[in-house]
């Protein structure tokens, strides 16, 4: 079994949201995700994100940091005072470490994203994921 | 002494003829003195002493005293009687006479008349005689006024006269003949006494006497000669505005009317009062004549030093004047006289000193070539900008030729001689070299040609300056801007190179998610044709993207050469398609107004550079001030001649204590990181001289700034 379809088995039901305001870019990110978590919705902005969450109590947020209206950074910080235990993931262009420290988030992921390191991301959040 | 005897003949008769005469009328002076006194006299009426019907009008005129008839007979009329009745006997005839008669017979003859008018007008009141002929004998005439005594108003009352009046006179008339022939025959005995000499005495004087007559008429025509001479010398000197002197050896002789002006004094006459010499009036100063100068007076002194020039200082007022002066030498009857001419070379001195000093402050020289003689003359400052030392150097169009550049050399020439040929202004700028220091001066020449009737040219007058400072602050100045220019230009560089890596992260990232979703289909088994094609496609189609903005980028470091037809509206798109991304992500709205329709010939890539500036500027103070909601406007329009495109947005404007210096070069109130100080000084540089437009700032009322930019619609030329 590849190590993408054990993540199916064990991801595969959390409730995930994927915030991207780049259109093409979230297009194609979706069709990935979706072909690990079956429960996803998605939003193109900050402000967007955040309605989500507040809707829904998602366990997994995935988002982009530099987006109208609301970014990521301001979406992720009301997103963690809402529920401390969400796990975040940040996945941006922006090759400064100094964005993702500055950001609270469980883990960082560089654009354009390899699919291994994906993979190797979402098997280190396996734990705290599995609590949920 | 011929003729002096003779005269003391004459004098002698006539003073025996005025004494007969005289004698004669004192004693017709004193009858009638004392007829007067006794107020006429009473004489018996005969045929020759009838009553006198001029003194009809007193009643005693006529009496009768024991049966005689005695009639009254006025002082005059006695007179007249008795001279009348006299006259034969001693020849001497007198005549009582007045211009107001009783008797008409006293009527007076011509030359009496003259002499009573003579009285009546004035004339002192004195005794007058004449020589003169009654018919063929010479005769003494002598004529006395009669004042008016108290007596003779008795008679002439009536006729207004007053005691003191002149009123008539009494003269003699004396037969000269007796008395002439006395002297006559005195005469003929001086004459036989001195026959010998008369005879030789007219001939000597007769003699002397043409030639000094004949030698008075040519000196006198000569004197009138000389005096016009001299008239016209004085008047020539006179005009000359040198002060001019004579001297008679250390004695001052003449000043013309300038030397009098300079020295304060109307005449000579009045300087030399005061003044020996006009030596006195040297200034003591360095290369100044004096007096004595060592062993010689002054005068000797320049004649003794023909080859130096002499000057003399003198003040007039306060104010020192500097002469040249000349002295030239005449012997006049054995006497050294001196004729010292002084010029006046101050005025001169001060324009000479004001060139040269205007000449070295401007490192100008001029330089004149005599084309006839081949003389080349340069000013003192020529010498200093070439330097060579005037007295050592030997100067000569070829000496100049051999002293240019080699490589500019044959251009100098040419430039020269074709300027002859054309006769227009000679301007060339070239370098030199001194011949031992090999320093190299670049400079500017200029001349223009004088030419004779003929149209031949003659001469050259020309200048040159030394601008090899100025070529080198031009040279500085050229490399610091071409340096901002650069350095600009790498600044807005790096603006797009963020601007296209914003770009190309997001093909890139989907191109890897493209490849992400193959991979994933592959591990969980799932490979569709059809997802493969898609994801494919995708790629395909955003490497293509990417394609597209490298040749965006290629376009802007693509330096711009040529013009190109532009329509400004073009330009603006091009540019928010580089940076519209980044305005999108800071939620900055733009607005878009294009109105201009016109192409215009201009420097494309320039133009978007100053774009990008602007609108980063705009942007970046948008997001700083935490502008609600975030605007940047653009429009363009056009007139007649004109293009304009304004940016505006909606931001905080620009403190207007520092609008004036947005344009300095590296000036900027922006974090350093950030600001290079560079983008609106290379923006207005390129506005302005490249694209030859304006551009000017402005904030708005409603808050916020704009730039506008206005274009000449007939564009720039390429070479600009």
């Amino acid at each position: 079994m590849s190590k993408l379809q054990q993540l199916q088995e064990s991801m595969g039901a959390l409730k995930v949201l994927y915030v991207e305001d780049e259109e093409g870019v979230r297009e194609q990110t979706l069709i990935f995700l979706k072909k690990i978590f079956k429960n996803i919705d998605s939003a193109s902005n900050g402000e967007e994100g955040l309605e989500r969450f507040k809707e829904k109590a998602y366990d997994l947020v995935i988002s982009d940091l530099k987006m109208p209206k609301m970014n990521g950074r301001e979406m992720l910080r009301q997103i963690h005072e809402l529920d401390k235990d969400a796990v975040l993931i940040v996945m941006t262009a922006s090759d400064s470490n100094m964005d993702a420290s500055e950001t609270v988030s469980d883990a960082y992921l560089k654009k354009p994203v390899m699919f291994m390191d994906f993979v190797e991301v979402l098997e280190s959040m396996k734990e705290r994921l599995q609590k949920r | 002494m011929y003729i002096t005897m003779i005269n003391m003949e004459q004098e002698k008769a006539e003073e025996i003829g005025i004494n007969t005469a005289r004698a004669a009328l004192t004693q017709d002076k004193i009858f009638r003195f004392w007829a007067t006194s006794h107020g006429g006299l009473y004489v018996p009426v005969t045929k020759k002493t009838p009553p006198n019907p001029a003194l009809a009008h007193l009643p005693h005129r006529d009496l009768n005293v024991a049966d005689k008839n005695l009639t009254l007979m006025d002082p005059a009329y006695a007179l007249r009687q008795m001279m009348n009745e006299y006259e034969g006997l001693y020849g001497l005839k007198g005549h009582i006479t007045s211009l107001k008669l009783l008797n008409p017979n006293n009527a007076p003859d011509t030359w009496e008349k003259s002499v009573l008018e003579g009285f009546e007008n004035g004339i002192k009141i004195e005794e007058k005689h004449i020589y003169t002929e009654k018919g063929t004998v010479p005769v003494l005439r002598v004529f006395e006024p009669l004042i008016t005594k108290k007596g003779c108003l008795k008679c002439h009352d009536f006729q207004g006269y007053k005691v003191g009046d002149v009123r008539g006179g009494v003269s003699v008339t004396l037969p000269m003949t007796e008395i002439y022939d006395k002297k006559e025959q005195n005469i003929m005995k001086l004459m036989s006494l001195h026959a010998l000499v008369w005879l030789y005495g007219v001939l000597f004087i007769s003699y002397f006497y043409r030639k000094t007559l004949q030698s008075n008429t040519e000196q006198q025509q000569l004197n009138e000669e000389l005096v016009k001479k001299e008239h016209f010398l004085r008047t020539l000197i006179d005009t000359d505005s040198n002060l001019i002197i004579t001297n008679f050896q250390r004695n001052i002789h003449l000043a013309n009317q300038a030397a009098l002006d300079f020295t304060g004094y109307a005449t000579l006459e009045a300087f030399k009062k005061e003044h020996n010499c006009i030596c006195d009036l040297f200034e003591e100063k360095e290369n100044c004549l004096q007096e004595q100068m060592g062993e010689l007076y002054w005068i000797e002194y320049v004649l003794a030093t023909p080859e130096q020039r002499h000057h003399v200082c003198m003040k007039k007022g306060k104010r020192e004047h500097i002469f040249n002066i000349v002295v030239k030498q005449m012997d006049m009857e054995g006497e050294e006289q001196y004729i010292v001419v002084f010029n006046d070379i101050s005025e001169l001195l001060h324009s000479q000193e004001n060139l040269a000093l205007a000449q070295h402050i401007a490192n100008v020289g001029h330089w004149e070539l005599d084309l006839q003689n081949n003389e080349l003359h340069w000013s003192d400052e020529v010498y200093r900008i070439f330097g060579v030392d005037k007295a050592e150097f030997d100067l000569s169009y070829k000496a100049f030729i051999e002293m240019i550049h080699p490589d500019d050399r044959t251009m100098v020439d040419e430039a020269y001689q074709d300027s002859l040929e054309s006769q227009e202004e000679y301007r060339v700028i070239h370098r030199i070299i001194h011949p031992d220091t090999h320093e190299e001066k670049i400079v500017e020449e200029r001349c223009e040609h004088y030419h004779d009737s003929e149209g031949k040219v003659i001469r050259s007058l020309g200048t040159i300056q030394d601008i090899t400072e100025r070529k080198r602050l031009e040279e500085q100045l050229h490399e610091k801007e071409e340096m901002m220019l650069a350095q600009s230009r790498h600044a807005a560089m790096g603006e797009m190179i963020s601007m296209i890596a914003h770009q190309w992260r997001q093909p890139i990232t989907v191109i890897a998610m493209g490849a992400n979703n193959l991979l994933a289909d592959v591990e969980l088994e799932d490979v569709q044709p059809e997802s493969v094609r898609q994801s494919a496609a995708l790629m395909l189609e955003q490497t293509h993207h990417l394609s597209k903005t490298i040749d965006d980028f290629k376009n802007f470091f693509r330096p711009n050469k040529k013009t190109e037809m532009t329509l400004v509206n073009d330009v603006l798109e091009e540019n928010f398609s580089i940076v519209g991304k980044s305005l999108e992500n800071h939620n900055i709205a733009v607005e878009k107004e294009y109105n201009s329709v016109t192409p215009i010939p201009i420097f494309s890539r320039e133009l978007l550079q100053v774009f990008i500036n602007i609108l980063k500027n705009a942007k970046e103070a948008l997001i700083e001030k935490e502008i609600k909601e975030p605007l940047i406007s653009v429009a363009t329009r056009e007139d007649e001649e004109h293009v304009y495109i304004s940016i505006c947005d909606n931001g905080k404007g620009i403190d207007p204590a520092i609008l004036a210096k947005i344009y300095d070069p590296y000036f900027s109130t922006k974090d350093e990181k950030i600001g290079t100080g560079l983008g609106l000084y290379m923006s207005k540089t390129i506005v302005e001289k490249h694209l030859k437009g304006i551009i000017k700032a402005e904030n708005r009322e409603e808050g916020g700034i704009c730039f506008e930019i206005s274009l000449p619609k007939k564009g720039v030329s390429d070479n600009e």
